[in-house]
């Protein structure tokens, strides 16, 4: 039986979508078998982040209401062999199309077929968050490193404890820059984790390779050099069981030949 | 047996409903010794405390009461007294006189609310509240809204460490915490003024002695 974790975090643009397929990207090349779910109806892009929107018929939705069969509506993403699959959103129905019944079920068909099912939840606490969060067994909480990113994840952490679930939630820092934890003008990882009282499940670096890899609808973690791939792949491996201590935020740094001959 | 005795007593008359009659014989007899009462007294207004003994009135019974004495305009009720109280009643008396031990966290956009005094022993985060009807004493660390005296209760006290709070309200009066203006251990109170004051928390002993009295024969 499989694992249902949804990626949540109240506050938009902390990088829910892109945690969500890196993670599963990551826990795929460990070799487990994955299904992605995107909850964010109407908004949906976890399909254009994985590079898989072309290949879209069905719909969660379409599957929720009985017009297509689950297997019909999974996308497996070839690059994996058999073991990453996506469920997409529907780009052209309202966020109240679904129900926390609906989505609980879908997710309890796949548990047989799936180590991990990972719920990509939408912005905010409303329908589209209450649909995420009921079907899942535990919560990734995403945050950054600032004021209105961890108040948020405040609110939602305690939105999901009020209904506990069998795993506790774990928190992930995106978009750390290394210059700022050090000169301290960002709020600093411990703090956050402290103040926050959840377990820290990673810390990834904040890196451009990042949005220029999803732009080319591939996941940075592919990339096995790069720091913020790194950050994916250890969370991972945490999630499987391992002991991964918490690799140190690297400052990308220019010799000075480079800034010599690449000034911007 | 009557179902209602008419007693003289040092402020007034009283009205004894013995509470094994029915109530639509007690009524029956009320209008009738009322009516003979208002004969014999033909001027002056009286007030009578009524006792219904170990008998709760429901709201209906109650009304007809009234209207009984409505057909008498110079006859009022002063009060109802009775000889028991409502289970729900008791509850809630219990419950604010008690002194609370909250503890956890409590984060953004909660709201613990106690009837009583409560003593916080844990982490409030900005954006969390804890409300109580009596006063609130800070052992954690508190860096929400902390509201003693809801709705309206003017003694009720903030104590503990305030610097980090957002806001400290009591009753209707609210302060934004300016953390310089904090000692470490401080008491928030609402002065002659009805305006929200602090000072150091020893002084509490002189501003809310009946907190500490009440301690002393608890």
């Amino acid at each position: 039986m499989g694992t249902a974790l949804v990626v949540t975090s109240g506050k938009g643009g902390v990088g829910k979508t892109t945690t969500s397929a890196n993670i599963g990207t990551a826990l795929a090349l460990q070799g487990k078998r994955v299904v992605l779910l995107d909850l964010d109806i109407g908004l949906r892009n976890l399909d254009a982040v994985l590079g898989l929107s072309n290949r879209i018929i069905y719909d969660i939705v379409d599957v929720a209401n009985g017009r297509a069969k689950l297997h019909q509506a999974l996308i497996k993403d070839k690059r994996f062999d058999d073991l990453l699959y996506l469920l997409p959103a529907p780009q052209n129905a309202d966020k109240d199309a679904l129900n926390p019944e609906q989505v609980a079920e879908i997710v309890s068909d796949l548990k047989p077929d799936f180590d991990f099912i990972i719920l990509d939840s939408p912005a905010g606490i409303e329908q589209g968050f209450r649909n995420a969060v009921s079907g899942a067994d535990g919560a990734i909480v995403v945050t950054t490193p600032e004021i209105s990113a961890v108040s948020d994840a405040d609110r939602v952490v305690g939105l999901i404890e009020q209904k506990p679930m069998s795993i506790k939630p774990h928190l992930i820092i995106n978009r750390v820059r290394a210059h700022m934890q050090t000169d301290g003008t960002a709020m600093d990882i411990d703090e956050i984790t402290a103040h926050l009282g959840i377990d820290l499940l990673g810390v990834i670096n904040d890196d451009d390779a990042v949005i220029a890899t999803s732009n080319k609808g591939e996941t940075i973690v592919m990339n096995p050099d790069n720091a913020a791939s790194r950050g994916y792949r250890d969370v991972a491996r945490r999630l499987l069981g391992e002991t991964v201590p918490l690799a140190k935020i690297v400052e990308h740094k220019q010799g000075f030949w480079s800034r010599l001959f690449h000034r911007s | 047996m009557d179902a209602v005795i008419l007693k003289g007593t040092a402020d007034g008359f009283g009205l004894r409903l013995n509470a094994d009659a029915a109530v639509a014989d007690i009524l029956e007899q009320l209008n009738g010794l009322l009516g003979r009462l208002y004969k014999d007294t033909p001027e002056g207004n009286v007030n009578f405390t009524v006792e219904t003994g170990n008998r709760l009135w429901a709201k209906d019974q109650r009304e007809a009461l009234d209207k009984v004495f409505d057909q008498y305009p110079r006859f009022a009720i002063r009060m109802v007294s009775s000889g028991v109280v409502a289970a729900e009643t008791v509850d809630a008396r219990v419950a604010a006189a008690k002194t609370h031990f909250a503890g956890g966290i409590v984060r953004s956009g909660q709201v613990l609310t106690y009837s009583g005094d409560v003593v916080f022993a844990g982490t409030l985060h900005p954006g969390g509240q804890v409300r109580a009807s009596g006063s609130v004493y800070i052992l954690g660390e508190a860096l929400g809204i902390v509201h003693a005296g809801f709705p309206d209760n003017g003694h009720a006290v903030v104590a503990g460490n305030l610097a980090k709070l957002t806001q400290v309200r009591i009753a209707d009066a609210v302060e934004i915490v300016d953390p310089a203006n904090y000692p470490e251990a401080s008491v928030c109170f609402i002065n002659d003024q009805h305006l929200l004051a602090h000072d150091k928390l020893a002084a509490l002993r002189q501003l809310r002695p009946q907190i500490f009295d009440q301690m002393e024969e608890g």
